[in-house]
């Protein structure tokens, strides 16, 4: 199969971690440990054991029996929370480490950038570190001088290239060795957590940039804790957990799965009708979020509206009932809020005693890419408002990036920043020799 | 050009490897001018925010000849050969400083440069290899100011000079080897980078940099004095510039035997140890 790039199978790593052999030791006994200390690190040493201390035999295994297979031209996420291995997987993808077991192989140049700005030096000039790192990282100096320009000018660094990088901002060395990574055109490009540097702009550059790269063939192994990219960038996505492979599939249902494991929420909470929270008006049975096509899901494709549906049970006659729903984002951020105002069939009438099922339509195109949580709010009213209840977080779900090119991102391939991204309406008229008249009423007469 | 292009075929196996392994000539060849810019940044670096800069490659070797002119020369009247003994000395200074310079920035290579060995892969070679590279220019610099010293003292070369190049040769293995075991150990015991200025200091005595050779009168003691190689390149050097009278006998033999001993040794145990060095540096 040629058209295989990398192939790893029961790729384990075995790591040992400081801890004495035994904690119930007498005084003189851990005198003498420690006298013998040096003497069994250098028998260890003479056996060309890689442990940094003498008494470690207390293993970790960062990564245990993981295999797959990528495809030439693949671009392939790895997600997973801190420590679960996947910084270990792309250093001995990259040859950095060996692997405790298993093999791997790797076909063609492998370009790998585990930490921006790798082998910079504070003393040397922007220009001669570009040299230098262009260097480390596999690119002849030829090759170097023929892209210089263009690395220059990716990295916005002009006119204080011929300046020692100590001097620079952190964003313009991070840039600097971004422009030089990303044109040391590899076979294999295998990326780590870099792009969490830099300001949103530069970040879509380079993001433009991986893109660019991987439609020119290259295959792409890509590391972030930013769920989004992961699925705006990459087709497919490797879950692991604990140094294993939890899900190998597609990008949008493997961040997804591996997103709403994080929170531990899900897209439905049901109550039992007794143990219901609420007042004495109304009492909350069910939550969940439904899509258009009537599943109950917690990964919502950008393009498609969904509902929140809330089961409420009404208590007393002759109230009136308030339903509120409020979003916020991954980063807290409360992207709206939603009263049922807007409906007067709903808003400050009386209910009927009994079981009510109160939706909320969100269409699609309007969020963006992110994590949400979903507060609730309901409120007896008549006469007087009086709060029946009110509970953050209650559901989680995610709003997923679509590969295909209908969604507002179209045909590009970069992210679209911003709280929310809907799909306006444009429209384009070629005013040249037209009256003014056309141009005044373009807008106006919708 | 495209060295590293070979790549683009072939398919890079990944494996936990056994015992030991043997140092891939070519690879090093392949990623030549890593070591290249690695020891070019080295020398560019050194002097930077310096007031003498380069100068300092000279004052080293000069003001520790000047003291040990007074000191050995003067007070302690040392035989020098026949030679001036502040030529005498600095002939000796100026090998032997590319060798302790050497070793101490070698040892060190793979420690200081950790943020680049745990995230990029070359061979690791390529690193204690540069950092001796890196030191040629000082000895250039350093061996000028010899070849000023002989015109000022009026001694001349000889036409061994022609020698000179071989002994380098040695002098370059035997730091080369030294270091590869040093740098290796420094990654898993830091005791290294304490021993290793400690253990250089020491090492210039037993090399005949203050005294001749001459003085070790006993042949056994010259034989264990030869498995020194910095003695025949130290006393080696002096033969071919000043014209002493200590031509390298068999003697040489044994330290070139030495050497090549030291970096064979060297290079395996490096290599073995290569494995570990992200995961313990």
């Amino acid at each position: 199969m040629s058209d295989v790039a990398i192939v790893a199978s029961g790729i384990s790593k075995q790591y040992h971690i400081g801890q004495l052999k035994k904690l119930n030791m007498t005084l003189q006994e851990r005198l003498m440990q420690s006298a013998t200390a040096p003497l069994r690190r250098i028998k260890g040493l003479l056996e060309g054991r890689g442990s940094a201390a003498a008494d470690l035999d207390q293993v970790f295994w960062a990564l245990r029996d993981v295999s797959f297979t990528i495809r030439q031209g693949e671009a392939v996420g790895i997600i997973g929370s801190n420590g679960s291995g996947k910084s270990t997987l792309l250093r001995i993808l990259s040859r950095i480490t060996e692997p405790t077991g298993g093999t791997a192989s790797v076909r063609g140049r492998t370009g790998s950038l585990l930490e921006v700005g790798t082998g910079f030096h504070g003393e040397l000039t922007g220009r001669e570190n570009v040299f230098l790192n262009g260097s480390i990282l596999g690119m002849r100096q030829a090759e170097v001088r023929a892209k210089f320009d263009e690395i220059v000018e990716f990295s916005e660094v002009g006119q204080f290239i011929d300046t020692p990088v100590k001097h620079y901002s952190s964003g313009m060395r991070v840039r600097l060795a971004f422009a030089v990574a990303a044109h040391v055109d590899p076979d294999v490009f295998i990326v780590d957590e870099v792009l969490a540097v830099g300001d949103a702009r530069f970040r879509k550059k380079c993001l433009d940039k991986m893109s660019e790269v991987q439609k020119n063939g290259c295959t792409v192994l890509f590391v972030s804790h930013i769920a989004q990219i992961v699925t705006s960038m990459c087709s497919r996505a490797i879950w692991l957990r604990g140094g294993q492979v939890v899900k190998d599939g597609p990008a949008v249902q493997t961040v997804a799965e591996y997103l709403g494991e994080g929170l531990g929420l899900s897209a439905e909470r049901t109550w039992k009708r007794e143990s219901a929270p609420g007042g004495e008006v109304a009492r909350v049975t069910a939550i969940r979020l439904r899509t258009e096509s009537g599943e109950v899901t917690d990964c919502i494709d950008v393009r498609s509206g969904f509902c929140i549906e809330l089961e409420l049970e009404v208590l007393q006659h002759g109230k009136g009932i308030i339903v509120l729903h409020g979003l916020q984002n991954g980063d807290g951020t409360q992207v709206f809020s939603a009263v049922d105002t807007n409906n007067p069939t709903l808003h400050m009438k009386n209910w009927p005693v009994g079981r009510h099922l109160v939706r909320m339509r969100v269409p699609g195109n309007l969020l963006q890419v992110d994590t949400y949580t979903v507060e609730t709010y309901v409120a007896a009213w008549e006469p007087i408002q009086i709060d029946q209840f009110y509970e953050r977080n209650l559901l989680c779900f995610h709003v997923v990036d679509s590969f295909e090119q209908d969604s507002s991102r179209g045909k590009w391939g970069g992210t679209l920043p911003g709280v929310v991204r809907p799909l306006l309406e444009w429209d384009m008229q070629h005013i040249d020799g037209k009256s003014t008249f056309d141009r005044s009423r373009s807008f106006a007469g919708r | 050009m495209d060295t590293l292009r070979v790549d683009r075929v072939s398919v890079v196996q990944i494996a936990p490897s056994k015992g030991w392994s043997p140092v891939s000539l070519s690879e090093l060849w392949a990623y030549r001018e890593v070591i290249f810019f690695l020891a070019l940044r080295d020398i560019k670096v050194r002097y930077k925010q310096t007031v003498f800069g380069a100068l300092w490659a000279v004052l080293q070797p000069f003001t520790s000849m000047v003291i040990f002119s007074v000191i050995f020369g003067r007070i302690a009247q040392m035989p020098s050969d026949g030679i001036p003994y502040p030529v005498f000395s600095y002939a000796a200074l100026v090998p032997w400083m590319f060798f302790a310079n050497s070793v101490t920035k070698a040892s060190n290579s793979l420690v200081g440069n950790a943020g680049i060995v745990t995230r990029i892969y070359f061979p690791r070679l390529a690193m204690p290899l540069s950092a001796i590279l890196g030191n040629t220019v000082d000895f250039v610099l350093a061996f000028l100011m010899l070849l000023a010293l002989m015109v000022y003292f009026g001694v001349t070369p000889t036409a061994n000079v022609v020698w000179l190049p071989l002994l380098l040769v040695l002098a370059f293995a035997t730091a080369l080897g030294v270091s590869l075991v040093l740098a290796a150990m420094n990654v898993q015991f830091r005791d290294v980078g304490h021993a290793v200025p400690f253990a250089l200091q020491l090492a210039m005595f037993v090399t005949p940099v203050v005294y001749p050779a001459s003085l070790i009168k006993d042949p056994a003691w010259q034989f264990a004095y030869a498995l020194n190689p910095m003695v025949g390149v130290v006393e080696g050097f002096r033969w071919a510039l000043l014209g002493t009278d200590t031509a390298p006998g068999p003697m040489i033999l044994v330290s070139a035997c030495v050497a090549a001993a030291l970096i064979f040794g060297g290079a395996r145990y490096f290599k073995r140890i290569e494995r570990t060095f992200a995961d313990v540096v």
